[in-house]
């Protein structure tokens, strides 16, 4: 409290407080006592002198006390000077005096300017590893997968999307993948025709007993039709037009080559989150996201394989478009469900060009009127879509 | 009074170690900076010496930037390597295996150079009667002893290691300060050689004796370097032969408690002197007890699982809502307890047993001047070195 006069001795004043000063210059311990007085906090040694004299409200805690932890002030933010309180039990009454007892350094005093510079430079980082190395490095990496490993890669990746279907299905695990005689016979016949014996590195392709309208390609060439795109096609032409389209996406390794970025992605966000096990559970959360999107381009090779695949076959490429179309109509049943389109994104360029591929139906149906109804049936008791 | 002595309490630790962890999960991991000055503040607050509780000045923000730094130049640079290997690895399995040997290389040299860094940087966030604690030498030339050093201990089958401990030991504590004056350790490595031979010999005999028992192994071995397959591999001696190695642990503990008190006894501070008594069995037994608690953990998963799940059906499926959690939180628990448990027994240990000879003459002990490293510990961070 400031006054007028400076008595050296006042009746009233409160007795002072124990306290060691360190002075920041040498590691000497000066006990003494604490006292304030004309608006100034006045360390004062065992033979009376003041060791020090800092205006009240520049002095501050080091650190919330507690927990055995010293009660100690400082003057200002900076230098070693330090008063410690032999008692934290004393810290009340220099806390009434002072207003800025608690106050925080500033933080960021003279680091914003590194802060700011450091983190543009770690941001620029990590986009050129997410915008160009990783895509990258995919393909590249791809190149040297061996096939076994990319089918065993393909085989775990298939059971966990079927893992996953069936909890959302509510099904059965062993009820989740169509069979019938007619129909296996008729969805290998339609491959068989698509392929004109070529091997674009198919391994299996398959029924899957589900709602959502969308096909997969799985690394290691394992492609999945979804029951409700067999629902939804109109002509086995759109029907092979998807197939063609993910056999586009098998040739090409696609599916590897995503879930290759996938797990440098979560490498490089396990680095940033501080620890290895946070990568991993990052990427276990990866692969557990079955159907992400492949990026534009990806579908835009697709497109043009799948257009030619289905040249050869003498199907009509435009029927795929005419599919899209009809579904779009119906955009609003889909998007409760993962549909086409959250995976193959059909924009009016993907439309047009596959409309521009259209040519009228060839004399030899891409599958007979008889491998179509059985192909359809495959799940067995008709369809529950629509 | 004891001259240095722990203050600190499990119950305030844990309330602090859970706070941290909940907000490090919600925080994605920005919080850990935070995290850890809290930590250390704890640590470091409740160690006083001679009456006096040290002081630790850093910032979570100097931590940040340091993290920062080390995602701006090294991320590119191991990406980079990384695509070099992808490129070399076509060239057969001899030059991958290279690239990769290399790799663990240059990792082993930047984890030195982080280390070193990061004492530095603690050190001078360290303070005692308001005199900060410091390092000078430099990294890149402790990299270069350790490397050196770790080529001669692998040459020597594990046997130069002592004096490479007493080396790099030396190197380190000759360079760190205390306000103006410098620590001086003066040791011989022949000094540690008992203590390391044990835990050397436990851990190599058994192996050379599985080695010679199952030649057949070491054939397969350097028929899969050359690219063929590997056939299914015998071991039906390996549990009887390698038994032993259950008390390499306990015998590499006791080497280091046992390098502790040598270092100790042989370091001084301008004419203050100090000695340990800390004994093996303290540390074994929380290591122990730390062991249990970890196996107890997880060994209670599977309860969690039907806890957390709804029935056996989901322990395969539910990847996201069950397993994802509950490993997170066996990975969180693990910590949190690896600090309650093991951590605060070896600090708590190390202060109850360390004693100072001559103290008076540290009085006259004068600040440095110069510049401390304004930012710390990125390197460290990103290999996950230095716990506290």
């Amino acid at each position: 409290m400031p006054s007028t006069s400076a008595p050296s001795d006042r009746p009233a004043a409160a007795p002072d407080i124990a306290a060691v000063y360190n002075d920041g210059h040498t590691a000497r311990s000066h006990p003494g006592r604490v006292r304030m007085r004309d608006g100034h906090l006045e360390f004062l040694d065992g033979t009376g002198m003041a060791r020090c004299r800092w205006p009240l409200d520049e002095v501050h805690l080091v650190a919330r006390p507690g927990d055995g932890q010293p009660a100690r002030l400082r003057h200002g933010f900076t230098g070693d000077a330090r008063i410690t309180l032999d008692d934290e039990a004393d810290l009340p009454r220099v806390a009434a005096h002072c207003p800025n007892l608690n106050a925080a350094a500033p933080s960021l005093g003279r680091t914003w300017k590194p802060l700011v510079f450091w983190s543009a430079g770690a941001a620029a980082a990590v986009a050129l590893l997410f915008l160009v190395v990783i895509p990258w490095l995919g393909g590249r990496l791809a190149a040297v997968v061996p096939p076994a490993m990319e089918r065993d890669l393909g085989e775990t990746a298939r059971s966990q999307v079927l893992d996953l279907l069936a909890i959302t299905e509510g099904r059965a695990r062993a009820d989740m993948v169509c069979r019938s005689d007619a129909g296996d016979a008729a969805l290998r016949a339609l491959t068989d025709r698509l392929l004109g014996g070529r091997d674009l590195g198919l391994t299996r392709i398959e029924v899957v007993n589900s709602k959502m309208v969308n096909a997969l390609a799985l690394p290691g060439g394992y492609i999945m039709v979804m029951r409700g795109l067999l629902d939804q096609a109109g002509s086995p032409d759109e029907l092979a037009g998807v197939v063609a389209h993910e056999l586009g996406h098998v040739q090409r390794r696609h599916a590897l080559i995503v879930t290759l970025e996938r797990a440098g992605s979560a490498a490089v966000i396990g680095l940033l989150l501080g620890d290895v096990t946070g990568g991993t559970v990052l990427a276990a959360l990866g692969q557990a996201l079955v159907g992400a999107s492949y990026g534009r381009e990806a579908e835009r090779e697709a497109d043009a394989i799948g257009i030619e695949i289905m040249q050869r076959a003498g199907g009509d490429p435009g029927a795929l478009a005419l599919f899209f179309d009809r579904l779009r109509r119906k955009e609003g049943d889909l998007a409760k469900s993962m549909g086409l389109f959250s995976t193959h994104p059909a924009s009016e360029d993907r439309i047009r060009i596959l409309r521009q591929a259209a040519k009228p139906a060839s004399p030899s149906p891409i599958l007979p009127a008889k491998g179509w109804q059985a192909l359809r049936g495959i799940c067995g008791g008709g369809s529950d879509g629509d | 009074m004891a001259q240095v002595a722990f203050s600190g309490r499990r119950g305030p630790l844990f309330s602090l170690l859970l706070r941290n962890a909940a907000l490090t999960l919600v925080t994605l991991g920005i919080y850990r900076f935070w995290a850890k000055v809290r930590l250390r503040r704890y640590f470091w607050h409740n160690i006083s010496v001679l009456g006096d509780p040290l002081e630790y000045s850093g910032t979570a923000v100097e931590l940040l930037i340091g993290f920062l730094i080390v995602v701006a130049v090294l991320v590119p640079l191991s990406m980079a390597y990384g695509t070099l290997g992808a490129m070399a690895a076509a060239l057969g399995p001899r030059v991958g295996m290279a690239l990769e040997a290399g790799y663990y290389l240059v990792l082993f040299a930047l984890i030195q150079v982080g280390f070193y860094r990061m004492w530095r940087y603690r050190l001078t966030r360290t303070t005692w009667r308001g005199i900060r604690f410091g390092q000078v030498g430099s990294a890149l030339w402790y990299m270069w002893r350790a490397l050196g050093w770790m080529a001669l201990t692998i040459l020597t089958l594990g046997v130069a290691y002592p004096w490479m401990r007493v080396d790099l030991t030396a190197y380190r504590l000759n360079n760190t300060q205390f306000g103006a004056s410098r620590f001086n350790f003066q040791g011989a490595g022949r000094d540690l050689l008992a203590p390391w031979l044990w835990a050397l010999l436990v851990w190599l005999v058994p192996l050379a004796v599985f080695v010679f028992l199952n030649l057949q192994l070491v054939t397969d071995l350097t028929q899969y370097m050359d690219g063929e397959e590997m056939t299914d591999l015998s071991t039906p001696d390996a549990a009887v032969v390698l038994l032993p190695w259950l008390a390499v642990p306990i015998l590499f503990l006791r080497f280091k408690v046992f390098e502790f008190r040598y270092v100790a006894a042989r370091t001084r501070l301008a004419d203050t002197g100090f000695h340990s008594d800390i004994r093996t069995s303290a540390v074994v037994v929380a290591a122990m007890v730390t062991g249990f608690a970890f196996v107890i953990l997880l060994g209670s998963i599977p309860v969690l699982f039907l806890v957390v799940g709804t029935g056996a059906a989901m322990l395969t499926q539910s990847v996201i809502f069950v397993t994802i959690p509950l490993v997170l939180f066996v990975i969180f628990m693990m910590s949190i307890l690896g600090y309650l448990i093991f951590r605060y027994e070896l600090v708590a240990a190390v202060c109850r047993t360390l004693t100072i000879t001559d103290p008076q003459d540290l009085e006259n002990t004068v600040r440095r001047t110069g510049e401390d490293p304004s930012f710390g510990e990125g390197l460290a961070d990103a290999f996950d070195i230095g716990a506290i």
